[in-house]
């Protein structure tokens, strides 16, 4: 421990000096009754919608009722340390976290203290920023055009999701939405090499609302493993935290990322999941007796999540250009994606993603069910290239689907549909992927364009992911060209095609062999 | 002060004043503040077990020369079946009249006492300081260590040595530690 001297004596100094005249006002109030983690106080007439008051012993709380006679709080610390008749002072300020690249790296709490155990972050005042802000306006936006590459092949090929877009991640537990989400942080680094500073580099934030410590324990250490914490923050808001924090946790996270996207650079936030900040909020919002609504939410809970995921934007060039993507999680019950909380997140969202258990349990991870996951801002988001291989997937795997239903009738079949059978199962096989391992998209070009040009058709189903890696060793040590063409011109072109399908053949032989 | 006796005094606040018996009604509540303050005369107002018949003739005995609008408060109360919150009316009703008058009672807190010239300098502050008529009541608080704490309404004004030193005390908890 390093105190300086100086430092405390010059404050002492000041405090002596100034102390002559000083005179802090503030408006204060009694603590009428204290429990389950929210307050009603007598008092505070001057009190602010949303602001923070101050309970002895350096507990916070947030105002969130102002009624007639008394305000309604919730406590942003240990409750046991206030009590009732407790002397109440408000702030004139609203909550706010810091942001910036002292962040980056960091596990924090939903109020942005570290959590980590790497000491303090470091921070100005004008680093903080209030968790609750405005959410650009028409003219402050474009149009979302640029990918984000989640690294999956079932996702960029079918379900693009660009910068600046907000995409549902929608499925029962364990259905491998987390796994999603931390494949989709691993594949960040090829956009800036892993270095934060890079103004390239897509800076991830994957809030933790409601999970279990463990689990985020354990998404941290993967990131730290493989690097790719250096480009990400943490805030994470566990089961065992008050449910205020619980729900202010996706806010926070949010202004971070708001900060980093003002100033030009390539955001995405994961919020896991906005279930259970939706039960947090009907926790909190019963406790301070707001009439509840459907399934007990309070009238307000589809505003508490639009309010959150309009703040995602693409800027216009003149407000820098950065962007901020929402990738929210919503974890179903029993696969009904007609509860309330769902449907409002889907509707607000610009697409979803299906995970399905069924398609899980089968071997078909991840589960991703082509025929009902959308993105609504589609092939815009997409280089030229992957637009051009992967069109005829989605349909050909739907028509493989139909056809595979009828084939088990075991009647002779066509040499047609025996061959687009063939085919779809390759293409089924070749969409399957294991955790951490993130494609690049020059790579995915490459193996989609085998798979529906047909170039998979004499491979054993069996043997198609054993030819996949193989194939993609062979690309990146021979042929290391090719890629770079696709990575850079970022179109596809019958030349192209030619080549890779001469690639392709002659690898093959050498396989099969 | 509950929601319903600041209901209740308000309206009898408002029928005195258009009636010019503001003054009347609120001796009449003191002097039954004064009753009311006997706690054997408190339980027996309260005591679900004595028809409420009863009380309210107890109650009517008490008021008897008291301003019409005052009798009629308890009649109202009484079918109302509000005397649980009849302690309350009389404290809401002088906080009302304080209100409009403009006035304001206010705590100031030292560590030693004060003299009365001193108060009345405090007061004169506090009025300039709220806008309001400022009556203070002191309180003697060896904790302040020095200084004065003074709550005028729900506005503090905090110039104590004990709260510098828990100002100074979280700052220096937060010096950055290298």
């Amino acid at each position: 421990m390093d105190l300086k001297p100086s430092e405390v004596t010059s404050v002492l100094k000041e405090e002596i000096e100034g102390f002559e005249g000083q005179m802090k006002k503030s408006n204060v109030g009694t603590v009428l009754s204290v429990g389950d983690g929210v307050a009603r106080i007598h008092g505070l007439d001057e009190c602010m919608m949303s602001e923070l008051i101050e309970f002895p012993n350096g507990v916070f709380g947030l105002a969130l009722n102002l009624e007639e006679d008394n305000v309604g709080a919730v406590l942003l610390g240990q409750e046991t340390a206030v009590k009732e008749g407790d002397r109440v002072k408000t702030t004139g300020r609203v909550i706010s976290v810091p942001t910036g690249m002292g962040m980056i790296g960091r596990v924090t709490d939903a109020l942005g203290k570290p959590m980590d155990g790497k000491g303090p972050i470091e921070f100005s005042d004008e680093d903080l920023r209030p968790i609750e802000g405005r959410a650009p306006s028409v003219p402050e936006r474009q149009p979302v055009d640029e990918p984000l590459q989640t690294g999956i092949k079932a996702i960029d090929t079918m379900i693009p999701i660009g910068r600046g877009q907000r995409e549902l991640i929608i499925g029962d537990r364990a259905t491998g939405k987390t796994a999603l989400l931390v494949d989709t942080i691993l594949s960040q680094r090829s956009t800036g090499g892993g270095d934060p500073n890079n103004p390239d580099q897509m800076i991830c934030i994957y809030v933790a609302v409601g999970q279990k410590q463990s689990t985020v324990k354990a998404v941290a250490q993967k990131l730290e493993e493989t690097g790719a914490m250096a480009y990400t923050i943490i805030v994470s808001a566990p089961a065992s935290a008050p449910a205020a924090m619980q729900f202010l946790a996706p806010y926070g996270g949010c202004a971070m990322g708001e900060r980093l996207r003002d100033e030009g650079r390539h955001v995405v936030i994961m919020y896991d999941d906005l279930y259970k900040q939706a039960l947090a909020y009907r926790q909190v919002m019963l406790l301070l007796r707001r009439p509840p609504g459907r399934e007990a939410f309070p009238g307000d809970v589809f505003n508490l999540h639009s309010r959150l995921l309009e703040r995602a934007a693409k800027m216009s060039d003149a407000n820098g250009g950065g962007s901020l993507t929402a990738l929210p999680v919503v974890e179903t019950q029993e696969g009904d994606v007609s509860a309330y909380i769902p449907t409002n997140v889907i509707s607000i969202t610009d697409g979803q993603i299906f995970l399905e258990s069924n398609l899980f349990n089968a071997g078909q991870r991840p589960a991703v069910n082509a025929g009902i996951s959308v993105s609504r801002v589609g092939g815009a988001a997409q280089i030229p290239a992957i637009k051009k291989v992967a069109g005829g997937l989605r349909i050909g795997l739907a028509q493989y689907r139909e056809l595979a239903a009828f084939a088990q009738f075991g009647s002779d079949l066509d040499k047609a549909t025996q061959q687009q059978i063939n085919r779809g199962r390759r293409l089924e096989e070749l969409l399957k992927q294991p955790q951490y391992e993130p494609v690049e998209v020059e790579v995915q070009v490459a193996l989609i364009y085998a798979g529906t040009s047909g170039g998979l058709d004499e491979v054993p189903a069996e043997r198609v992911s054993e030819f996949e890696k193989a194939y993609t060793d062979h690309l990146q040590a021979n042929h290391r060209d090719l890629l770079d063409t696709i990575k850079n011109d970022k179109k596809w072109s019958d030349e192209l095609a030619g080549k890779f399908d001469e690639v392709c053949a002659s690898f093959r032989k050498e396989f099969l062999a | 002060m509950s929601l319903i006796a600041n209901r209740y005094a308000r309206a009898l606040y408002e029928a005195a004043a258009s009636k010019d018996a503001v003054e009347a009604v609120q001796g009449d509540l003191s002097s039954l503040e004064a009753v009311l303050a006997k706690a054997s005369f408190r339980a027996a107002i309260l005591d679900p077990d004595v028809p409420a018949g009863q009380r309210a003739d107890l109650l009517r005995k008490q008021v008897d020369k008291a301003h019409v609008l005052t009798r009629s408060l308890i009649d109202v109360l009484f079918r109302r079946h509000r005397f649980a919150i009849l302690n309350e009316i009389p404290e809401a009703f002088a906080a009302l009249v304080r209100r409009v008058r403009g006035e304001e009672t206010g705590i100031v807190e030292t560590a030693h006492a004060l003299g009365a010239d001193q108060i009345t300098k405090l007061e004169e502050r506090a009025g300039g300081l709220s806008g309001k008529k400022v009556s203070l009541e002191q309180v003697t608080n060896p904790k302040l260590l020095g200084g004065v704490r003074l709550q005028v309404g729900n506005t503090l004004y905090d110039s104590s040595v004990a709260s510098a030193l828990e100002e100074l005390e979280r700052q220096l908890l937060e010096v950055p530690i290298h």
